[in-house]
């Protein structure tokens, strides 16, 4: 009896091992004296290769509820109704420290460093050099402020008018970092749930 | 031939028993263009669809350019928030799956150098690529598997690159289908790929 051609299912089969018995030799004997079906086999290897290349990972659950949450926050409206505003008490250009107010650790290489009084103490922020996206902008607060904020999740959410345009990354128990910050961001927000303060940046802050 | 057409095939029906419980996965998946169509009209529920799409696949780049799980998870989010700020800007809506890891990997590459702040981030060198991936073959064929997309692109995903190597049974199950009809479907399936991918090339 004639042996049939095996369709492409057959072929993949085949090259996956699937196929036992009479049809597996079948097959054995056609793929090397046909082009199309030596093709096939061949392009069937290489996307079995292609996708040994990266099998796809799976963020923890908490991380995945975390970022359907955080996508969720920038695309509809968010707004604080109740809020504390912090007062801006040093504004300072270029590079150095802002004059008189500053402890250790300000960074030699900021833009601008603004410092508000809030109820939580001196809060500091400072906008570092970036990338074409935009500057990376720091919040950082005292240890204090942050034991006090120890309680909730703590964050830091820049806004343009009620649209979230940059949720900060903690990087540390005291410091918080925004990164290709927009040049519309006009409000910086520290969000807890005990706590809602707002800082305004001078309207040029980005530069 | 359309994802919608290949769900037609064959399994127009459950064997007597067999029940589907749910909707097929993927049965009527919106294409990433309509996604992103919907997601310019601020959509919530049309941005956590691509969400559920590219979220593993963000992920996994970023890992696989040697930062953290956590700084991965972090690049998800920044990855998705770069979408979101491009979304009027966007030039090739068929390619968004390798827009979404170009992005991936650049943000591995920043936060990698975030402590070399004196340096832009056009100054900073590429690392070396990593010596098992071959990132063209890689963005190449997860476009395709976009533009496949619905029920044959997840299928695809589950069989061939979820490191726990479900099982046909249970994918079936995960599928709400016959474990008799995941063979034929894979078949269709990658042939449908095959054909996409050399349209593609012939472009």
């Amino acid at each position: 009896m004639a042996v049939s051609e095996p369709s492409f299912r057959e072929l993949l089969d085949w090259a996956e091992g699937r196929l036992e018995g009479p049809r597996y030799a079948e097959i054995a004997a056609w793929v090397p004296q046909d082009t199309e079906a030596a093709a096939s086999v061949a392009w069937i290897r290489s996307f079995h290769e292609a996708s040994r290349l990266m099998p796809l990972a799976t963020p923890p659950e908490a991380q995945r509820a975390a970022l359907r949450r955080a996508i969720d926050d920038y695309v509809r409206p968010w707004a604080p109704t109740t809020y504390t505003v912090g007062a801006l008490a040093v504004a300072t250009r270029g590079p150095g420290t802002a004059r008189g107010t500053r402890g250790a650790g300000a960074d030699a290489g900021s833009l601008l460093d603004l410092v508000f009084d809030t109820e939580l103490g001196a809060i500091r922020v400072a906008v570092l050099p970036g990338d074409d996206e935009g500057p990376l902008v720091r919040l950082s607060m005292g240890e204090e402020a942050a034991a006090a904020l120890e309680s909730g999740t703590p964050r830091v959410v820049l806004t343009a008018g009620e649209r979230v345009r940059r949720v900060a990354r903690r990087v540390s128990a005291t410091e918080f970092e925004a990164a290709g910050v927009p040049r519309d961001v006009d409000q910086i927000w520290l969000d807890h749930a005990r706590w809602h303060i707002r800082l305004s940046p001078p309207g040029d802050w980005r530069g | 031939m359309t994802a919608a057409a290949d769900n037609s095939a064959e399994e127009t029906s459950p064997p007597s028993n067999v029940t589907w419980l749910r909707p097929r996965p993927g049965a009527s998946a919106p294409s990433d263009a309509e996604l992103l169509r919907r997601c310019r009209n601020q959509d919530p529920e049309a941005w956590q669809l691509l969400i559920d799409r590219y979220e593993r696949l963000i992920y996994t780049v970023a890992l696989r350019n040697g930062v953290s799980a956590e700084d991965a998870a972090d690049i998800t989010q920044t990855s998705f928030v770069a979408l979101l700020d491009s979304l009027d800007r966007l030039r090739d809506e068929e390619r968004l799956a390798s827009w979404l890891m170009t992005v991936a990997r650049r943000q591995a590459w920043r936060l990698r150098n975030l402590t070399r702040r004196d340096v832009p981030l056009e100054a900073v060198a590429e690392p070396a690529e990593d010596p098992s991936a071959d990132w063209a073959t890689l963005t190449t064929l997860h476009d395709a598997l976009a533009a496949l997309g619905g029920a044959c692109r997840e299928l695809l995903i589950a069989l061939y690159f979820d490191p726990d190597e479900p099982s046909y049974v249970d994918i079936a199950e995960r599928f709400g289908r016959a474990v008799g009809g995941i063979g034929p479907m894979r078949g269709r399936c990658l042939a449908r790929l095959r054909e996409i991918m050399a349209e593609d090339e012939a472009i």
